[in-house]
């Protein structure tokens, strides 16, 4: 308080001299002068590492132009069959070769940086013999060791870089290693490990046994997308994974199951079925119209009345999918309840019925009301939206 | 029986307060500051190092990602409306729908639109799930190629009924509220899903994104080239301005979910909750913070988890107003939205059933935000009157006034430094000097206005003599290009 006071109320004259002897005499404004001193001083050295920065990203820029034209051409000829393995034992003596690299492409670190982002990038978009010599040539200039090195950083970064590097050059030796990163504490190498371990498990569903962790909806995009590039008939079954003691790989599984039109899931997902609202219960619904059958129809119908309104949408759309011009009738009674959500999906169902549905709906808009018509005619305009 | 205060005891105690309070109050911001951009850079450094790793494209042609549907009002936008529009349908995202509310335009703005696009009015079972202004006519494409673009004609009700209607009319689960006459980043929509899907178990309510500013930046068929420093002075002050904010600011409120703002310009809200919450309020100049702050309490009010997110990384740009008139049009409104929306939502102040939105947010608006400019008016008058009096301390004055200065100075460098680090931008070594010459003038040169148009932002709401939007002009994106 004492510093305080006589910060707020001492009384001193205006004059350069009382004020420069003023702040020479007190101690806390020698402390005020060293924070200032501080914050001048931080002021530079942060501004000079901007342009520090800015300069070396600069400069970086142009030297990664550089070198990723070299190296493009150098494998894109190596690949294409141009250079026989003399070069790769070249290479792996580090000697300058015949070709376009010498000793630093090999040696230094910025160089090896930039040469296998070439190499990786240039190796997923090619495949057979052209993509497993892009593969020599990361074994032969000790790429392999570096990502296995990575595996084990303390910075999730270069663990993630691991296993890409990994996954994409299908090495081996990373396998056991890479496997144990599905339980990592960083999200994002969590994810890595499970997408490799996807691609490269004998048996890719057992990585779910050891899953500790939810998965989350961009977790599943990726898997599928990993999933949906490889031949449907190696796609595994998610059945097994339906009843998973997380609720998120549930989700994951009724959603793959729909997707890779896995029909002996229905079973599983009609005896999981209930008909309060509950996400799971949506999803199934939905995967149901991918892969239903008769008897999906059938408890479909058994169970309609006693569902969820918002279910009872997505039973309609499913029913559509199942059923066809079977169902017409049963569209046709769910344009009158007083639930405008159900309405418009029974109409927009019977949109999609095509001349048949068509016909129906005119004779209905000689008798409902002119709400009813307005949702026919809006489900005829926009069913495709 | 107690003895009635004394005036001069009365002035001892106003005296003391001021000295005292506005003493802590200017080392509680400048402390607020420093927390902030420490924990701003830490989460920024990160979402840049997750971003190099992450390939948006995979997202495309998902079936998985949510739909969204993009809300852009018009208003009087004849000139630009035909490229914005096509702006927008270029926009990477595969479940996307376009909807643009012409709001009673004064102009020519739907028939070009109709005429650009070949639009035609269809019927359409308008659900009035939120009241709004009557709707004149809803128009799509006769060409499939536009088969993402609804056009909406209503009467004129201003940018939140316009907002309103298009949520109306949309069946998405996410809508994107933008201004039209923004550019968005062709991906911007595959980064503001990502963090909607990795919410798991917590609901993610609304994402926001950094808006950057476009003045005298290279732009080409509605895309933006290269990002350059503004050439005069009132953009090139806002530049640095948002940096701070969007950047810094936003970024760490979000990491501890009490981000009461996303800008109106763009942002991402969960269609059910917005709805379920009343929609965008039309009773407010300020209806983007109003519609967060309301969706915020409804989801405390019901205990459910959620968040509210933030993509730190610019996905949209915009143009800064280049003239004082304009600007500060702009900031009038912006204090009088923020009065509005702080009232609106007082039973959040302190209360804690609304967590830290309650505990640290609200306050932090209210002192930091709010009453910032009376504390710097009120101050500044009160060292005056002493100074007359023959009451300062002057050796204190200066060191304290260099203090605050030089702090002021360091952390607008560390905010361009932040900005290098993660997005670099600004690729010429002469724009980050030109940014940081700026951070040294701008406490004499653009403060004080700011702070001057605050104060009048005060008064007009208590006199209730300005209660619009006040015109805003710009130059416009399109025309530049000619």
């Amino acid at each position: 308080m004492v510093f305080l006071q006589n910060i707020l109320t001492s009384n001193l004259p205006f004059s350069k001299e009382s004020v420069i002897r003023g702040i020479k005499n007190e101690p806390q404004l020698v402390f005020i002068w060293c924070l200032i001193v501080f914050f001048i001083v931080a002021t530079v050295v942060i501004l000079l590492r901007t342009i520090y920065i800015r300069k070396k990203k600069n400069r970086d820029l142009a030297h990664t132009s550089k070198l990723n034209e070299k190296y493009h051409q150098f494998l894109s000829e190596l690949a294409s069959g141009d250079y026989t393995d003399k070069a790769l034992e070249l290479m792996s003596a580090n000697k300058e070769t015949t070709l376009a690299l010498n000793k630093e492409d090999f040696t230094k670190e910025f160089n090896r940086k930039t040469l296998l982002k070439e190499l990786l990038d240039l190796h997923s978009n090619l495949a057979g013999e052209a993509a497993h010599k892009l593969r020599e040539v990361y074994l032969t200039l000790g790429y392999k060791e570096e990502s296995l090195k990575k595996l084990k950083s303390f910075d999730w970064m270069l663990r993630v870089e691991g296993i890409q590097e990994l996954k994409q050059m299908d090495i081996k030796d990373g396998y056991l290693p890479l496997f144990k990163l599905v339980k990592d504490r960083n999200h994002l190498v969590r994810l890595e490990a499970i997408l490799a371990r996807m691609k490269m498990d004998i048996n890719p569903l057992s990585l779910f046994e050891d899953l500790e962790h939810d998965l989350n909806e961009w977790e599943q995009l990726r898997i599928h997308n990993l999933l949906h590039r490889i031949p449907s008939e190696e796609v595994p079954s998610f059945l097994p994974l339906i009843d998973h003691q997380l609720t998120s790989v549930q989700l994951f599984a009724i959603r793959m199951v729909a997707l890779f039109n896995q029909a002996q899931a229905e079973k599983k997902l009609l005896e999981k079925l209930s008909f309060e609202y509950s996400k799971i219960n949506q999803t199934i619904v939905e995967s149901l119209s991918e892969i239903g059958s008769e008897e999906s129809v059938k408890y479909l119908h058994k169970n309609f009345n006693e569902s969820d309104s918002r279910l009872k949408t997505h039973i309609i759309s499913t029913l559509m999918s199942i059923a066809g011009e079977a169902d017409a009738a049963f569209f046709v009674s769910q344009l009158n309840p007083e639930n405008y959500d159900i309405q418009l999906a029974a109409a927009k169902a019977l949109v999609k019925l095509g001349s048949k549905g068509e016909e129906l709906l005119d004779q209905q808009l000689e008798l409902v009301s002119i709400e009813t018509k307005n949702i026919i005619e809006h489900a005829r305009q926009w069913t495709n939206q | 029986m107690d003895q009635p205060i004394s005036m001069d005891t009365f002035l001892d105690y106003l005296f003391t307060f001021f000295q005292y309070g506005i003493f802590f109050y200017c080392v509680g911001v400048l402390l607020s500051y420093l927390v902030i951009g420490v924990v701003s850079a830490g989460v920024v450094m990160k979402y840049r190092k997750e971003r190099d790793l992450t390939n948006y494209r995979e997202i495309l042609a998902s079936p998985l990602v949510p739909s969204i549907s993009i809300i852009a009002p018009a208003y009087n936008e004849g000139v630009t409306i035909t490229d914005n529009i096509r702006s927008l349908l270029s926009l990477h995202y595969s479940k996307l729908t376009v909807i643009i509310v012409n709001d009673g335009s004064k102009n020519d703005t739907r028939e070009k639109a109709v005429a650009a696009y070949d639009l035609e009015k269809v019927p359409f079972d308008y659900q009035e799930t939120i009241s709004t202004k009557k709707i004149r006519g809803i128009y799509r494409s006769k060409n499939p190629a536009f088969s993402k673009l609804i056009f909406v004609d209503k009467e004129n009700g201003g940018k939140a009924d316009a907002i309103n209607v298009g949520i109306n009319v949309s069946t998405s689960e996410y809508f994107a509220c933008i201004d039209v006459d923004c550019i968005i980043e062709p991906e911007s929509f595959l980064k503001m899903v990502k963090p909607i899907m990795e919410a798991g178990e917590k609901r993610m309510i609304a994402v926001g994104g950094i808006v950057w500013l476009t003045n005298d930046s290279e732009i080409r068929d509605g895309k933006l080239i290269q990002v350059k420093t503004p050439e005069t002075y009132i953009p090139k002050a806002q530049v640095l301005e948002y940096i701070r904010a969007f950047l810094l600011g936003r970024t760490a409120w979000s990491k501890i979910n009490g981000l009461l703002l996303i800008s109106g310009a763009f942002g991402l809200f969960d269609r059910e909750v917005a709805v379920a919450a009343g929609g965008y309020n039309h009773n407010t100049v300020g209806e983007d913070m109003e519609l967060v702050m309301r969706m915020h309490g409804y989801m405390r009010e019901r205990k459910e988890k959620y968040q509210v997110g933030y993509v730190p990384e610019p996905l949209c740009w915009t143009e800064a107003p280049a003239d004082y008139n304009i600007l500060g049009r702009q900031r009038n409104r912006w204090t009088r939205g923020t009065i509005e929306c702080l009232l609106m939502h007082k039973k959040m102040c302190l209360n804690p059933k609304f967590g830290v939105l309650g505990m640290v947010s609200y306050p932090y608006w209210l002192l930091a935000e709010w009453m910032a400019p009376f504390v710097e008016l009120f101050g500044t008058l009160f060292f005056i009157i002493m100074a007359f009096m023959g009451l300062a301390n002057w050796p204190y004055f200066f060191s304290l006034l260099a203090m605050v200065y030089f702090f002021a100075v360091m952390l607008s460098t560390y905010a361009i430094y932040t900005q290098e680090r993660t997005y670099g931008r600004y690729t010429q070594p002469k724009d980050i000097l030109l940014l940081f010459w700026n951070g040294i003038t701008e406490p004499f040169k653009y403060h004080p206005r700011t702070v001057w148009w605050s104060i009048k932002g005060n008064w007009d709401y208590i006199t209730g003599s300005n209660k619009g939007w006040g015109e805003m002009t710009r130059a416009g994106f399109a025309k530049k290009e000619d």
